[in-house]
């Protein structure tokens, strides 16, 4: 049985992952179909028939891409733009992320066995499972079928996008919590109230200098300014595509 | 048929002119030139949706998404000023144009 909401859904999302084509462009050609449809069967078409020649009158999603290609090379390249910021910041953590775990895994081991050749080995072991975990999720990304993932990676990015002031809260809480967290590593309780009652400020200035600005505040104000970017690139890209 | 010059050439201001006439969208435009031209242009999708584009971005139009009679979701055009100014200067052009052809045709019927 020919269904035509399900044909029509299926043309949508083919065109929808051609770049060319925003969104709105998409949900715009798409409402000219369903009228061309509309129009073709009132002089007796089957539905199927109607699809068919209303979708070949539209042009194939190849052909659309050619014509607003030329039209759409400037949110195009924002796009891309975009793009790559977020994947800059999400290469800093990863590489942030791997620095940590390979050295706490060195330490550990060493405590353990006091063997230097051991850590090194498990530090080989753990870089070569992160770049295997990255490849792996890479590939399944481009091959996954349904998309899924990707999908629900856009569906957060759209959040992060349309939330900002969220966003950055929750960034900057993670950055606090953390922070917080390396205080009392370095200082223990007794220590902390001690020093705040003969009011000796010197240990939690050290600490500010030493560990809060370099490992949180830098970053977090980088992380700021690439993600602001990214953000006032897809809020430029998207202005013109506002819906009432 | 009309040669792809003068489509080029004419897709603004009939654009323009329609919406001058009111709001529209994609859809009925194409047909709107179709019936008026008596099936002379015939418009495809591919090239009015980048020139309306095109013509929102230089502030002659601008779009809406509103609900049509049929209670699906459209995307419909409606006229700027700076649109108006444009198509009185084209429209005086076209005037022109078409006055100086009348009047050598007029005087000389072999023509046509």
């Amino acid at each position: 049985m020919f269904d035509l909401g399900q044909e029509i859904t299926r043309w949508r999302e083919r065109h929808a992952h051609t770049e060319s084509l925003g969104d709105d462009q998409v949900a715009e050609l798409e409402s000219h179909l369903r009228d061309s449809i509309d129009e073709l069967q009132t002089r007796d078409l089957s539905a199927a028939e109607a699809f068919l020649v209303a979708s070949r009158r539209l042009g194939t999603a190849d052909e659309l891409k050619q014509e607003f290609r030329k039209d759409n090379l400037a949110p195009l390249w924002a796009g891309r733009l975009m793009w790559i910021l977020v994947g800059l910041v999400f290469a800093k953590i990863g590489v942030a992320f791997y620095l940590f775990a390979s050295s706490g895994i060195r330490e550990a081991v060493i405590t353990v066995t006091q063997n230097a050749m051991w850590a090194g080995l498990a530090m080989k072991v753990t870089k070569i499972l992160l770049i295997g975990i990255v490849i792996y999720e890479a590939w399944y990304f481009l091959t996954e079928k349904d998309q899924r993932r990707l999908k629900a990676m856009d569906g957060a990015f759209n959040w992060a996008f349309r939330n900002p002031i969220q966003t950055l809260t929750l960034l900057f809480a993670i950055a606090i919590l953390t922070a917080t967290a390396g205080l009392l590593h370095l200082l223990d309780a007794n220590a902390i109230a001690h020093h705040l009652l003969i009011g000796d400020l010197q240990p939690f200035k050290a600490h500010f200098r030493q560990f809060v600005i370099p490992m949180v505040v830098m970053p977090m104000a980088k992380l700021s300014l690439v993600l602001g970017l990214a953000y006032w690139i897809y809020r430029r890209q998207n202005s013109q595509y506002q819906t009432a | 048929m009309i040669s792809k010059e003068l489509v080029a050439a004419s897709t603004k201001p009939l654009v323009l002119s329609i919406l001058s006439d009111g709001e529209s969208y994609g859809y009925e435009i194409i047909q709107k030139v179709r019936e008026l031209s008596g099936e002379d242009i015939e418009w495809t999708e591919g090239m009015l949706y980048p020139v309306l584009h095109r013509m929102e971005r230089d502030e002659l139009i601008e779009s809406f998404w509103q609900k049509g009679e049929s209670g699906r979701r459209r995307k419909y055009y409606r006229i700027k000023r700076q649109g108006k100014t444009v198509l009185k200067a084209e429209q005086s052009q076209w005037l022109s144009v078409h006055n100086t052809f009348q009047k050598l045709w007029n005087l000389n019927p072999n023509h046509v």
